[in-house]
C-alpha cells in the first residue's frame, strides 16, 4: 500500500538556497549556513518567524571531531544558534551516519505531514578544515572488528567501495575505463552549476585516466572533494504551499537502507549489497505506488563513483550488470534520454554528502534549476548514503 | 613489484580483547579460529554480539577451527598513503578472500609471497589461497594468505 497523507498535508518542497561549495572556504560554516537558510526561506517567500521545524542529518562523517563540536558539526543546536529563529516548535537529528542526507527529508515530511510543524527548514553542510588529511588514520592499534581490518592497510577514502567495485568490474566484465561516462558527465554537469567546486576547473577523458591512484581500481576523481559549503531546503504542506511562489515535489514515497540483509565478514558481498540496495529501493516504489519507468528526475549518491553504477541498477534504472554501459553521456547527461544527478552530483558538485542530490531534486521539482532545468519533470527520485546504506524518497511535480 | 613475504612491521598493531582472544590464541599455533553458531553452524567473522545466520544474540558460541583455504573473492590495490605507518608499503594488495567453508565469509587479507603488479596484475577473482600467520610481535600473529600452489 502507498504511504497516504491527509488532505492538503503533502509534504512539498518550496524553497531551495545554497552557498558556493569550495576547497577550504575562509568563512565559517556558521556563517554559510545562515546564509544557505536565508537564502532557502526567502526562495519559498517566507520570512524566518514562519519556519517552525528544523531537521537536520548532522553526523559529518569527518576526521577527528568530538560529537558536536561546532568547528565540524552543523547540528540542530549549531543552527539554533547562528539565525534569530522566532517560532520553532519542532526538531529532528536522525544520527545514523548512514541514514544519509534523506534522512532529514523524511523527518521533515513525516513532521509536517503529521502536524507537528508546518515550515521545516532541512540543511546540511560540508566541511573539511585546511591542515588536516582526509581519512587520516593514525592510531597504531586496532581492536575490536578492526582488528580485522586495520592492520591489512585498510581504510583510505573509497577503499570500502573499492573492493566491491573491482567485484562488479570482474562479474559482470566492466571497465574502469567505462567509469568516465559518470564521472565526465558529473563534471560536465557542474559546468552549469554556479556553486559548484568543479565549475571552470575542467577535466579531460586523459586527466581521469591518468589521475592518482588512492585505491585502485580507484582514483582521485572517483572520490568526491571534501570541501566547504551549506545546502538547503524549505518544505511545508500542499495547503499551505499554495500561498508560495513555485511548489513543486510532493513527497510520495520513502523508504531506508534494508541492513537487516547483513551476514557476516570483514565485507558484505557484492550479491548481499545488491539485495539490500534493491529491497530499499522496491520498498521505496511500494510506498509511492511508481515504479522506476516513471521516474525522469533521478538523483543516486556519487561519494564514490561505483555505487553510481550499483544504485542505477538496484532502483531499476539501468539493467542489471548493465550500467556500465547504460551510464553514457548520451543518456544520463542533460540532452540525454535519462538525466542523472543534473547539479553535477557529489563528484561535480563536491562533497556535501549527497545533499546536493536533494538540493537540485528540489529544484529540479520547483522548476527553478536555471540552466540545468530540465523539460520533463513529472517524477523524481533522490538515494543518498553509500551502497549498502543510505536512505531514499520519491517525490512527484504535480 | 618486489614480492611482500611479510607486511610486519605491523603500523597498526591487532590488540587482542575478551571477544576476539581465542582467535589470536589460535592464529599464535597456525589455525584459524571463527566463532561458530552451535545452534545453526552459521560461521561469523569477525566476532559479533549476534549470529549473523540465524540472528540470535542469545546464540550458543563455539570457537572453531577451519582449514584457512578459500578463494579470492575481489581485491584493491592501495596506492594511498594516508594510513600512518603503511606509507613506505604502497602499493600494496588487499584482498577479501572467501573461506571454503561457508559462501560469503569474507576475511581480509593482503597477498604474501606473490609477485603482482601495481594495478593488481596477475590477481584473479577465484584464484584458490591458503592462509599463512604473519608474525607481528610475540603474541600476535596475523591472518595472512598466499596462493595455493
Amino acid at each position: 500500500m502507498p504511504m497516504s497523507w491527509a488532505p492538503g498535508k503533502r509534504p512539498v518542497f518550496v524553497g531551495a538556497g545554497s552557498t558556493m561549495v569550495r576547497r577550504y572556504m575562509p568563512r565559517s560554516h556558521s556563517a554559510n549556513a545562515k546564509d544557505a537558510a536565508t537564502a532557502a526561506i526567502a526562495d519559498a517567500g517566507l520570512k524566518i518567524e514562519d519556519i517552525d521545524g528544523i531537521f537536520i542529518w548532522a553526523d559529518p562523517n569527518w576526521g577527528p571531531s568530538a560529537v558536536g563540536d561546532p568547528k565540524v558539526w552543523l547540528d540542530v543546536a549549531h543552527v539554533m544558534q547562528v539565525m534569530p529563529w522566532k517560532n520553532i516548535k519542532f526538531w529532528l537529528q536522525p544520527e545514523a551516519v548512514a541514514a544519509g542526507s534523506c534522512s532529514g527529508i523524511q523527518s521533515a515530511a513525516l513532521a509536517l505531514g503529521a502536524g507537528a510543524c508546518n515550515y521545516a527548514l532541512v540543511i546540511r553542510t560540508g566541511h573539511h578544515p585546511a591542515g588536516v588529511r582526509y581519512r587520516q588514520i593514525s592510531s597504531n592499534r586496532a581492536a575490536g572488528n578492526a582488528a580485522f581490518t586495520q592492520p591489512y592497510g585498510h581504510g583510505v577514502g573509497g577503499s570500502g567501495q573499492a573492493v566491491s567495485y573491482q567485484a562488479y568490474l570482474s562479474k559482470y566484465g566492466a571497465k574502469r575505463e567505462s567509469m568516465w561516462g559518470y564521472v565526465g558527465t558529473a563534471h560536465d554537469n557542474a559546468q552549469l552549476n554556479p556553486n559548484a567546486v568543479w565549475k571552470g576547473r575542467e577535466i579531460t577523458q586523459d586527466d581521469y585516466l591518468n589521475a592518482r591512484l588512492i585505491a585502485y581500481p580507484m582514483n582521485i576523481f572517483d572520490n568526491d572533494m571534501p570541501c566547504d559549503g551549506v545546502h538547503a531546503v524549505v518544505m511545508t504542506t500542499e495547503d499551505r504551499a499554495k500561498n508560495t511562489p513555485h511548489p513543486g515535489g510532493y513527497m510520495s514515497g520513502m523508504a531506508a537502507i534494508n541492513w537487516e540483509l547483513r551476514s557476516t565478514g570483514a565485507a558484505e558481498t557484492l550479491e548481499n549489497l545488491e539485495d539490500m540496495g534493491k529491497r530499499m529501493a522496491d520498498n521505496m516504489y511500494a510506498s509511492s505506488g511508481f515504479s522506476a519507468k516513471d521516474v525522469d528526475v533521478k538523483h543516486v549518491y556519487d561519494g564514490f563513483s561505483p555505487m553510481v553504477w550499483m544504485w542505477l541498477e538496484a532502483f531499476g534504472f539501468a539493467p542489471k550488470g548493465e550500467a556500465h554501459r547504460w551510464a553514457q553521456p548520451e543518456t544520463i547527461g542533460l540532452k540525454g534520454t535519462d538525466p542523472l544527478n543534473m547539479s553535477g552530483g557529489n563528484l561535480g558538485n563536491g562533497r556535501v554528502h549527497g545533499f546536493t542530490h536533494v538540493l537540485e531534486c528540489a529544484q529540479q521539482m520547483m522548476g527553478t534549476a536555471g540552466p540545468r532545468q530540465l523539460e520533463k519533470v513529472t517524477v523524481g527520485t533522490v538515494e543518498t548514503g553509500p551502497f549498502g546504506n543510505g536512505s531514499c524518497f520519491l517525490v512527484t511535480k504535480e | 613489484m618486489p614480492i611482500q613475504t611479510t607486511m610486519a612491521p605491523y603500523g597498526i598493531m591487532p590488540v587482542s580483547t575478551a571477544d576476539t582472544k581465542p582467535i589470536w590464541d589460535g592464529a599464535k599455533e597456525g589455525k584459524l579460529v571463527v566463532l561458530k553458531c552451535s545452534d545453526c553452524g552459521f560461521l561469523n567473522w569477525p566476532p559479533q554480539p549476534w549470529c549473523g545466520g540465524c540472528k540470535n544474540p542469545d546464540f550458543n558460541k563455539e570457537w572453531v577451527a577451519v582449514s584457512g583455504r578459500g578463494t579470492i573473492y575481489c581485491w584493491y590495490i592501495c596506492h594511498d598513503t594516508s594510513i600512518t605507518g603503511y606509507e613506505e608499503k604502497v602499493p600494496y594488495a588487499v584482498l577479501l578472500v572467501e573461506l571454503e567453508e561457508q559462501k560469503g565469509l569474507l576475511v581480509m587479507s593482503n597477498l604474501l609471497n606473490f609477485e603482482y603488479g601495481t594495478l593488481g596484475e596477475g590477481i584473479e577473482n577465484g584464484a584458490a589461497v591458503e592462509v599463512v600467520f604473519d608474525k607481528a610481535s610475540d603474541d600476535i600473529f596475523v591472518p595472512q594468505f598466499q596462493l595455493r600452489r
